[in-house]
C-alpha cells in the first residue's frame, strides 16, 4: 500500500539503519519465562563482538539480578535467533553466527520457569 | 427507539441540582448512578431527555438549556437540542 | 421589537453565509489539503453541529467555567491543598499526566487550528476554531493548576521538553505526530472520533473521578472542567464520521481504516492510564478492567450498533484490546517499575491492601500471573537490591511502547510477543498483529519512527551513560527511582510530622 501524498512522493527514509549507530548494530536479547526482568533488551554492539563475550559479560550484567540465573545449566540452554532454533559457535563473532541488524536472540533454560515457577 | 444504552454524566454539585431533577422527573425509568466520586451518572435504554421548562421551574429561575455545558462531564448517544429541549439518543 | 430567533436559526446564521467562492485562485488551491486523502465532499452545508453554540453563548460559557477553576485554585493553595491528599505517591499519576497528556492537549490546539484552515465549509470551520481554542484552555488550565504540586514535588518542572524527547512519553507524543502528519480528514477521525469519541471517558472520567477520592479537589475541577469541553467534542467526532460517511460512498472504506487504525494507536496511549488508575492512584475508585467494560465494551458497543446503518463496524482488534483489559495495568507498570530511575517519576511496589484490591478487580489474572513478580522484586528489595533493569528495552516500531505485551489472544499470556515485518532490507519489530498491520500498511511512514531507545544508541541524546540522557531530559536526580525515602516522601513524612526511618518493608 502505498501512503498518499499532496506535495510530491513521500520521502524515503530509514532512521535506524545499520550506518547511523557509529559501526555497532542493534541487536535485541530476551530470556523466555522470565518476565520479572522485563521485555527484550535492546544493545548496541560491535558486529565482531564474540557470541562469548554476549554470553558471557553482557549476559550476567543485565540477567543476573534473577535468582534463576546462577541456576542456568548453560549445556541444556537453547536459543532461537528470529524466530529460528540456533546453535551458535561462542568462538565466533556476531556476524559469523548470522546475528545482524535488529536481529532477535532469544534463550530458553529448560526446567527454569521463572521465579516459583511463575513465569516472572 | 433503540434498546442502547445512553448516558449523561454530571458534576455533582449544586448548579446541576436542577438538571438533575429534571432528569429524574422526566425520565421515570433512568437509572441514577452515585457510586463515583464527584459525579452522577445518568443511565436510560433508548434516549434522555429534559426540557426547559421542567427546569426553569426547579430552579426557580429561566434556565438557558445550554448552561448544561457548565456541569456536563461526559455523554453517550447522539445530541439533539433546542431552546426548548435536550435530548440524547441512539436512533 | 423584532422576535428572538430560535437556537437552529442563531447556529445557522453563524456558520452559513461566511464564506465565499473564490474568483483568482481555483478553490483547490486555496483548501490544497481537502481533497488528495480520497475524501468526497458533495455538500458541505449537510454539516450540522450537534451543540449548536454560538460564538456569544461559547465565550459566556467558556469564561464561566474558568471563573469557577481558578476560584478553587486559589483556595486549594492558599489552604495547602495539596497536603491533604491520601499521599504523595498520588503526585506521581499527575506527573505522567502533565508531562504526557497535557503537551497532548496543545498538540490538538495546534492540529484543529489547521483543520479550521483547511476544510472549506464554513460549519466545519466554526467548529475547528472552537476546538482549538478549547484546548489551548486545556492545556493552560492544566499548566495553572499543577503549578502549585511544582512547588512541593518533584517531575513536574519541564514537562513540554520532556514530551520531545522521554522514552515514555514517545508514546502520547508519536501517536499524535502520527495523526497531525495526515491529512485533515484522517487527523479529524483519529483525535475526535477514535480518541475522544471512543476513549477520552477513559482517560478523565474514572481518572478524574479517582483525583477526587484522593483528595485532589483541584485536578478533578480542571479535569471536570476539561471534560465538559470534550462532551462537546465527542458529540462532534461522531457528526463528522456520520457526515463523512453520508456525503459518498468511496468514503466509507477509508474511513473505517482510520477507524481500525486510529483505534488501536490511541489504545496503545491509554496504557499508561491504566497503570496511573490501578497502581499510581493510592485508592482507587474504579478499576481499568471495570472502566473499559462500561467505557469500551457496552458504550461503543451501542455506537456501533448505531453505526451500523452507514455500513461501519467496530475497530479492527478490539477484541484483542477487550483480551488485554485484564493484563494491561499490570504489565506496563512492571515496566515502568523497572525503568523508574530513567524517568521524572517514583514507583514503588503496591502496599498490601492494594494488592489485596488489585486481586479483587483481576481475579482471573492477578494472584496467578502478576502477584508472584511482585513477590520477588519483594524480595530483591529486602536484600538491599531493589530492580532495576540494567539495560535499556527493544520497543515497538509502531505504538513505541516497550514490548512488555504478551500473546495473550492465543492463551499464552507468559509468552513475549513479537511480530516481524521487513521492509527496504531492513527488519522493523512490533507488539502485536494490530501494532504490524498499520507498520504494513504505511512503512514509509514508520520507517522514519524516532524510537528513543535508538536515538540514545545513536549517539543523538546528550551521551551514552545514562545520566548523560537524564540530563538531556532534564530531569533532576531527585526525580527518579523507588518512591520510598524519595525526596516527595520525605517532604510529605516531614509535613505530616511521620518519622522519616523507612519502615522495613513487610
Amino acid at each position: 500500500m502505498t501512503i498518499k501524498t499532496n506535495y510530491g512522493a513521500y520521502p524515503l527514509g530509514n532512521k535506524d539503519a545499520v550506518e547511523n549507530f557509529n559501526g555497532n548494530q542493534l541487536v535485541y536479547f530476551a530470556w523466555d519465562d522470565h518476565l520479572g526482568l522485563g521485555t527484550a533488551f535492546a544493545f548496541p554492539f560491535p558486529p565482531e563482538m564474540p557470541f562469548a563475550a554476549l554470553k558471557g559479560e553482557v549476559l550476567p550484567n543485565v540477567c543476573g539480578a534473577h535468582p534463576d540465573f546462577e541456576k542456568i545449566v548453560w549445556s541444556t540452554a537453547t536459543w532461537i535467533l528470529d524466530g529460528e532454533n540456533f546453535i551458535p559457535d561462542e568462538s565466533k563473532n556476531l556476524i559469523e553466527n548470522g546475528i545482524g541488524h535488529k536481529s532477535l536472540l532469544r534463550l530458553k533454560t529448560p526446567g527454569l520457569t521463572g521465579y516459583k515457577g511463575s513465569g516472572s | 427507539m433503540s434498546e442502547s444504552k445512553v448516558f449523561i454524566i454530571l458534576q455533582r454539585n449544586e448548579d446541576a441540582r436542577p438538571f438533575v431533577e429534571a432528569f429524574e422527573q422526566e425520565n421515570p425509568e433512568a437509572v441514577f448512578k452515585y457510586d463515583q466520586p464527584g459525579m452522577i451518572r445518568i443511565e436510560n435504554i433508548g434516549e434522555l431527555k429534559i426540557t426547559e421548562e421542567v427546569v426553569s421551574e426547579l430552579a426557580g429561575r429561566d434556565v438557558d438549556l445550554q448552561e448544561l455545558h457548565l456541569v456536563l462531564v461526559s455523554l453517550s448517544g447522539c445530541v439533539d437540542e433546542d431552546d426548548d429541549y435536550f435530548k440524547v439518543s441512539w436512533n | 421589537m423584532a422576535k428572538k430567533l430560535n437556537m437552529r436559526k442563531r447556529y445557522e446564521l453563524l456558520t452559513r453565509g461566511l464564506g465565499w467562492e473564490p474568483t483568482y485562485q481555483p478553490k483547490e488551491k486555496v483548501f490544497p489539503q481537502e481533497s488528495y486523502e480520497g475524501i468526497k465532499i458533495v455538500d458541505w452545508d449537510k454539516w450540522e453541529d450537534p451543540f449548536r453554540l454560538t460564538a456569544e453563548a461559547y465565550w459566556k460559557y467558556q469564561a464561566e467555567k474558568d471563573k469557577k477553576l481558578y476560584a478553587i485554585i486559589d483556595s486549594f493553595a492558599q489552604n495547602n491543598g495539596h497536603l491533604n491528599l491520601t499521599n504523595a505517591s498520588y503526585i506521581n499519576a499527575l506527573k505522567i499526566f502533565i508531562q504526557g497528556v497535557s503537551p497532548l492537549e496543545y498538540g490538538a490546539h495546534r492540529g484543529f487550528a489547521n483543520l479550521a484552515r483547511q476544510f472549506s465549509g464554513e460549519g466545519a470551520q466554526i467548529a475547528c476554531q472552537m476546538q482549538s481554542i478549547d484546548e489551548l484552555r486545556h492545556v493552560q488550565t492544566q499548566i495553572h493548576t499543577l503549578s502549585h504540586y511544582n512547588k512541593h514535588f518533584t517531575g513536574l518542572h519541564d514537562p513540554f521538553h520532556m514530551h520531545d524527547r522521554v522514552w515514555y512519553l514517545s508514546v502520547p507524543k508519536s501517536y499524535f505526530d502520527d495523526a497531525r502528519s495526515a491529512g485533515p480528514f484522517e487527523f479529524m477521525t483519529s483525535i475526535s472520533f477514535a480518541f475522544e469519541y471512543i476513549l477520552t471517558n477513559l482517560l478523565f472520567v474514572p481518572f478524574m473521578s479517582g483525583a477526587a477520592h484522593n483528595g485532589d479537589m483541584a485536578t478533578v475541577t480542571f479535569g471536570f472542567s476539561a471534560q465538559s469541553d470534550e462532551s462537546r467534542h465527542m458529540t462532534l467526532g461522531l457528526e463528522i464520521i456520520k457526515f463523512i460517511v453520508e456525503q459518498h460512498e468511496d468514503n466509507l472504506e477509508i474511513v473505517q481504516g482510520w477507524i481500525d487504525k486510529h483505534f488501536w494507536r490511541a489504545y496503545r496511549v491509554l496504557g499508561l492510564v491504566s497503570a496511573m488508575q490501578d497502581y499510581m492512584l493510592p485508592d482507587s475508585p474504579m478499576s481499568w478492567k471495570e472502566a473499559w467494560d462500561i467505557y469500551f465494551v457496552d458504550n461503543c458497543g451501542a455506537l456501533f450498533k448505531d453505526l451500523g446503518r452507514y455500513g461501519l463496524r467496530m475497530p479492527k482488534f478490539h477484541e484483542q484490546a477487550t483480551a488485554e483489559a485484564e493484563h494491561l495495568s499490570h504489565q506496563i507498570y512492571f515496566t515502568l517499575y523497572q525503568f523508574s530511575h530513567a524517568a521524572a517519576f517514583q514507583t514503588e511496589i503496591p502496599s498490601k491492601e492494594k494488592m489485596d484490591w488489585l486481586s479483587e478487580k483481576y481475579p482471573n489474572t492477578f494472584d496467578k500471573y502478576y502477584r508472584p513478580r511482585w513477590e520477588m522484586y519483594a524480595e530483591m528489595e529486602k536484600q538491599g537490591k531493589r530492580y532495576f533493569n540494567a539495560g535499556l528495552p527493544q520497543l515497538c516500531q509502531v505504538c513505541q511502547v516497550p514490548m512488555c505485551f504478551t500473546e495473550i489472544s492465543k492463551g499464552k499470556p507468559l509468552d513475549l510477543s513479537y511480530r516481524l515485518s521487513e521492509y527496504n532490507g531492513d527488519k522493523f519489530h512490533t507488539c502485536t498483529d494490530a501494532c504490524k498491520a498499520i507498520f504494513d500498511h504505511e512503512p514509509e511512514k514508520y520507517s522514519h519512527a524516532w524510537l528513543p531507545v535508538h536515538q540514545i544508541f545513536q549517539g543523538n541524546c546528550g551521551g551514552e551513560e545514562i545520566s548523560d540522557v537524564l540530563k538531556f531530559y532534564h530531569f533532576n536526580p531527585e526525580d527518579s527511582g523507588e518512591y520510598k525515602g524519595s525526596a516527595d516522601d520525605i517532604s510529605w513524612r516531614a509535613a505530616h510530622g511521620e518519622n522519616n526511618d523507612i519502615e522495613e518493608s513487610a
